[in-house]
């Protein structure tokens, strides 16, 4: 009998190796690849994400965690091709134009890929048709954008008219982050929605597509 | 111009700020992360070749809000000026992780590995840090060889002071400065660089130079602090 409680402590301490061991072990003994994933790797996930705003937890245990989840998932998934449930949406999220910080940006895709989101990375110095383009190409319900300065954040203003202009306003919701932004910036260019850190991006996230958080 | 590629054992990295970077907050870090910290700086050591310049001038005017150094004229604004009050002359710098750091991180991007590609920001956010402080101190001994004293160092992008001013700034220098250079938006690449300048002079003093300086509500550094 395999002891799946492992792969749960193993995503949440974010070990690596022993959640991939666990694993491997669960599809070994006949576990369904879904149930896995549902049952212990993302209760694992919510845990530290728990944790994560309980200020029990920090930064590099979420990525830790997002890192153990997304080892698992590189073996989960290839068994889940062509199932409507292998993803719960799909999101596009780069820095914008004129801005190269991408830590910030990388962590929050991270997260939402560990959180069962399919991430589209565009990466950084992204301009607004790149953001359009692969959001339509990959039927995406969510464009992140992410900006570290002052001077490069006033892009996302231009985004957003520009999935304004493109007609996808209200199919594709957008949401913002980086350390200069804030609610009421989000608000005043137009964004759907603003998170401060990684974790209650996945939350805003969630909410957006019409998942409970 | 004098420059340096004094290597990265010469920086005096603070490991207590790479974790802070990295958001620990003063926690202890578990004896897994700590392994996967320590084996980033290794390699990051190995991956690293810092550089450093800096260039001395005379101050030709100092106003309320402007500095000017020939007939370039830097508008530092009202949190950073003052603090050149007594400068008769400016040191300005540019320091950098380097081309190969870069390129090491952009490997780790490529191997999807987002933890250590996490744990190499924050290390090369301190080692462009560790740099600044090395050019200091050479900065400061050469002031002190002319029995002058030097000022912190203020950026452009900190405390009011435009980051399109860095333009200003590197074309003071010949060329690209150590390798880097910078964007439409002014920001440098490699990303981990600092460029800066410090006031030198006989009656100028190094003040505590943190975020209570600065009334900017929307900067990252002091939402960090």
């Amino acid at each position: 009998m395999t002891d799946l409680n492992k792969l749960y402590q193993a995503i949440l301490a974010g070990k690596l190796e022993e959640a991939v061991t666990a694993t491997n072990e669960a599809l070994a003994a006949g576990m369904e690849p879904q149930a896995i994933i549902n049952d212990y790797m993302i209760k694992g996930m919510e845990e530290i994400g728990s944790r994560f705003e309980a200020g029990k937890a920090f930064v590099p245990n979420l990525l830790m965690s997002a890192r153990a989840m997304k080892g698992c998932l590189d073996i989960i998934k290839p068994l889940l091709k062509g199932s409507k449930d292998s993803t719960i949406g799909t999101v596009v999220i780069g820095t914008v134009k004129g801005d190269l910080h991408d830590i910030g940006k990388n962590l929050v895709a991270s997260m939402l890929e560990g959180c069962g989101f399919e991430v589209i990375n565009l990466g950084v110095d992204i301009e607004s048709g790149k953001f359009i383009e692969a959001a339509l190409e990959n039927n995406a319900q969510i464009i992140c954008m992410s900006a570290l300065l002052t001077t490069t954040m006033n892009y996302m203003k231009e985004v957003i008219a520009a999935i304004d202009q493109a007609g996808l306003k209200g199919k594709v919701k957008t949401m913002v982050g980086g350390a200069p932004l804030s609610e009421g910036f989000a608000r005043s260019i137009g964004a759907d929605g603003y998170s401060s850190n990684a974790n209650a991006a996945v939350t805003l996230a969630r909410q957006l597509i019409g998942l409970n958080s | 111009m004098k420059t340096f590629r004094p290597g990265f054992a010469a920086l005096d990295l603070d490991i207590r700020e790479i974790y802070r970077t990295m958001g620990m907050a003063g926690a202890v870090p578990g004896p897994d992360m700590e392994a996967i910290v320590n084996d980033m700086l290794e390699q990051a050591g190995r991956n690293c070749q810092p550089e450093m310049a800096y260039t001395i001038l005379p101050v030709d005017g100092i106003r309320n809000r402007e500095l000017t150094l020939g007939e370039t004229i830097f508008k530092t604004g009202p949190v950073i000026t003052p603090f050149f009050q007594d400068a008769t002359r400016v040191a300005v710098f540019i320091v950098t992780a380097g081309r190969q750091f870069e390129q090491w991180q952009h490997g780790l991007r490529q191997d999807g590995d987002i933890f250590r590609e996490f744990v190499a920001d924050a290390i090369g956010s301190e080692i462009a840090e560790a740099a600044a402080r090395y050019i200091s101190v050479r900065i400061e001994e050469e002031a002190a060889s002319c029995n002058c004293r030097i000022t912190n160092s203020y950026s452009p992008g900190y405390c009011g002071w435009s980051v399109r001013e860095q333009k200003a700034l590197f074309g003071l220098f010949p060329g690209d400065p150590c390798g880097v250079t910078l964007n439409d938006s002014c920001l440098m690449s490699p990303v981990k660089s600092v460029s800066g300048i410090a006031g030198i002079g006989e009656h100028v003093k190094k003040n505590a130079y943190g975020c209570d300086i600065c009334g900017k509500k929307d900067c990252y550094k002091k939402r960090r602090a």
